[in-house]
């Protein structure tokens, strides 16, 4: 190999990885290529944001909703229930579990700039130092640390349905006027929502649990939809760089658009090339 | 005139405490004078049938409980009718769960099927309960790369000699994959079914169904949807349980529903159209 | 550094274990297996940080709040009963399966039955026909609904073929879209959290 640059390249490389190039785990090639580069466009969004050229980002009435229902809950004086769900942060409902904590920090600066009451639910224990610290840090942002009481994050139960019931309980017996609910759930999704509703709480749900979702849309007055609750903590921080990366998100998806459209023209005229590169 | 107002009022505001009444009179009632509906048998049903049936004598066929106590009067019945169809069969099962309560429900499957689970003398060679695998699909992904990391069976006793055992090397040694499940089905394609070409067929609650088609046949070969699927399966087994006992209470309770949505949207427009004509 | 360092240590991991993925590598391939294998065992850790977290809880109640007492104690000694009867006897044991079987399995199927009662007011409540795209929605229900039951066949014979085709085609294609949609922002999070722009769960107080 001559020693030009891509040839140390290529030496460094074979030496870190050994003398053979990295074999590619069968089926997953095209995978690995699509995942390069939808990550390379979001990054480049990313970055392109830093330049200056923020997008703009299409209204999320769900999130709009969340100023106005802690603005009732204000007037009314009564609390406002917030649920991170029943994620943890080791399963596949780690992220939506962050996002939904994402919120929380957002939500929780706010309460604080208006006194209002806030108590905190979760299913997880091992949710709960990240969230109070979450709340006690928007406490202290807003310049208010005094009013941070550790009563406001209530641990109920590890077990579904008894973490269930214990929300309803708080949600009748404290007169909760707001009822947002943002993480993962599962079956005590609509028992929730619907006891919110009973309650006379304004409600607002988001999931990525697609199986959730219809029971959220039912029972709740704003719902946030699948990838909404990913970008809720980029659209409500309003930094540019998040903003960025929630565009390089849908130009991911306008791939996505892309492939699917040619390969179903293609396939439906008897070509398969896009479904034969897709099992690479 | 006000008679009829406060009549599409009132049928568009039906009191919630109305609705669970009637509720649970169309749930209760139909139990205690069964009507028996006749029973159609759906697409995944047949397909999740006749893939068992495919597969030859002797075959090891995974069965991952994941069944929780509370969508259990749903699933269970599925997972008795299916490993009574697995022994008709002669395939030999490994059952274990990535929830702490789902092995506990395999216990309860070998009896009711086999009449008892770890004193049965076919215990160790037709089947077999691994028990619950802490750590959610990480713990999926160390058992797909070593099946035999469970040294200790449900019962405490080793597995190292398990004769059932001595077939499994690999998950391509499981000719199936059944999963049992009230929630997600995603990490079982993730880690078995894409990786190692594991078929995967599922018993899961009637909410889960929607998300279980996109997989729907490439990689789930079939689907058991619910009571109704158990009911069906239970026909097809002719082994007639509580799911048969419950479809016409689900018939009923779903034609309630209906007919309240129906009874909601004529009060709506009703009162709609009379507050266009003022 | 409280920022800097945890998300150095998720980013080395996320690139190993996506690596694992794609890649069979001699070297790579069980360092990750281990890797996972650390998981489980912090997983489990957790599991005893849920107990005890319900002991404290409890315990506060009874000694300190004195709130729901009789509720604590009775949890607390429901507690303390299956652990006792699991540590001694397994629970493999038929008394162990017993107590489950007849505590634990009906209290819990009951509550996930409530769900049911609350679907039927929330359905009466939402599917009203406000608009065309509601309407269909309506409709779509209610074939759905009767083709899960056995009467819907009774009362039409094409109801379960009408019934599979919504299931079949435009709920499938809108699921693979929502769960591609979920991916792709799964995937946008991560590169947020990496590049640490998402620092909100980190409670950075920025």
């Amino acid at each position: 190999m001559q020693q030009t640059p891509c040839g140390l390249i290529y030496q460094l490389f074979t030496v870190c990885v050994g003398d053979d190039l990295l074999e590619i785990a069968k089926g997953t090639l095209s995978c690995l290529v699509l995942l390069a580069a939808c990550s390379i466009l979001m990054i480049i969004m990313l970055y392109a944001a830093r330049k200056g050229r923020v997008p703009k980002i299409r209204k999320i009435p769900a999130v709009d909703a969340i100023d106005e229902a802690i603005g009732r809950a204000t007037e009314m004086g009564r609390p406002v229930h917030y649920s991170t769900g029943t994620g943890d942060f080791y399963g596949y409902d780690a992220m939506v579990t962050i996002a939904g904590i994402s919120v929380l920090g957002y939500v929780a600066k706010k309460i604080a700039q208006y006194n209002t009451p806030l108590i905190v639910t979760f299913m997880s224990p091992e949710v709960e130092p990240v969230v109070a610290d979450v709340v006690k840090q928007a406490y202290l942002a807003a310049g208010r640390p005094d009013a941070f009481k550790p009563d406001m994050i209530r641990f109920i139960s590890q077990r579904q349905f008894a973490y269930a019931t214990g929300v309803i309980g708080i949600l009748n017996r404290e007169k909760v006027a707001a009822n947002v609910m943002i993480g993962h759930f599962m079956g005590e999704a609509m028992i929730i929502a619907e006891a919110g509703y009973m309650a006379g709480a304004v409600q607002i749900g988001g999931t990525a649990n697609t199986i959730q979702l219809p029971f959220f849309v039912a029972a709740c007055d704003y719902t946030l939809i699948s990838e909404e609750v990913y970008a809720a903590g980029a659209y409500l921080s309003k930094d540019p760089l998040q903003l960025g990366a929630v565009a390089g998100q849908d130009w991911a998806r306008l791939v996505g658009v892309v492939l699917i459209g040619i390969g179903t023209i293609l396939a439906t005229l008897g070509v398969t090339w896009v479904a034969d590169i897709l099992k690479l | 005139m006000a008679k009829k107002d406060n009549l599409s009022e009132r049928l568009s505001k039906i009191d919630n405490r109305v609705i669970f009444l009637l509720l649970a009179i169309c749930l209760g009632l139909p139990l205690l004078i069964p009507i028996g509906l006749p029973l159609g048998i759906s697409t995944g049903t047949s397909s999740f049938y006749k893939y068992v049936e495919g597969l030859p004598s002797g075959s090891l066929v995974a069965c991952v409980y994941e069944i929780s106590a509370s969508v259990s009067p749903e699933v269970y019945p599925q997972a008795v009718a299916v490993t009574a169809h697995l022994k008709s069969r002669n395939l030999k099962i490994v059952a274990l769960g990535f929830s702490v309560t789902g092995p506990m429900f395999a216990d309860n499957a070998f009896r009711d099927v086999f009449g008892a689970s770890r004193e049965h003398e076919l215990y160790g060679k037709s089947f077999v309960n691994l028990g619950y695998i802490a750590g959610g699909e990480a713990a999926m992904k160390v058992f797909a790369t070593n099946p035999r990391m469970v040294e200790k069976d449900f019962y405490g006793r080793d597995t190292k000699d398990m004769q059932i055992l001595q077939e499994v090397s690999s998950p391509k040694d499981f000719k199936l994959m059944i999963v049992y499940s009230g929630d997600w089905m995603e990490p079982y394609v993730r880690q078995f079914g894409d990786p190692h070409g594991v078929p995967i067929a599922s018993g899961v609650t009637s909410t889960i169904v929607p998300r279980i088609m996109a997989f729907y046949p490439a990689k789930i070969k079939g689907y058991l949807t619910g009571l109704r699927g158990a009911a069906e399966y239970e026909l097809l087994v002719k082994r007639p349980g509580s799911a048969l006992g419950g479809m016409d209470a689900q018939s009923a309770a779903h034609l309630l529903i209906i007919g309240l949505v129906i009874a909601g949207n004529a009060g709506y427009l009703v009162g709609r159209f009379r507050r266009k004509e003022a | 550094m409280k920022i800097k360092l945890p998300l150095a240590i998720t980013t080395i991991i996320l690139v190993l274990m996506v690596a694992d993925y794609f890649v069979k590598d001699p070297l790579l391939n069980p360092l990750v297996r281990d890797l996972t294998k650390a998981i489980l065992i912090m997983t489990a850790c957790a599991v005893g940080i849920g107990v005890i977290r319900l002991i404290k809880l409890n315990v506060d109640r009874i000694t300190v709040r004195k709130t729901n007492r009789l509720e604590s104690a009775i949890t607390l000694i429901a507690f303390a009963a299956f652990v006792i009867v699991g540590a001694i006897l397994g629970s493999g044991h038929p008394n162990y399966a017993y107590m489950f079987n007849t505590i634990i399995v009906p209290l819990d199927s009951t509550m996930f039955a409530l769900s049911g009662f609350y679907m039927a007011s929330a359905a009466y409540r939402a599917f009203r026909a406000r608009s065309e795209e509601a309407f269909v929605l309506l409709l779509a229900g209610v074939v759905v609904m009767l083709g899960q039951a056995p009467v819907g066949e009774v009362l039409w014979s094409a109801t379960p073929s009408l019934s599979q085709w919504i299931m079949d085609v435009p709920n499938t294609a809108g699921v693979r879209a929502l769960i591609m949609g979920i991916a792709i922002g799964m995937l946008s999070l991560t590169i947020r959290m990496i590049t640490g722009h998402e620092k909100g769960y980190l409670a950075s107080g920025e």
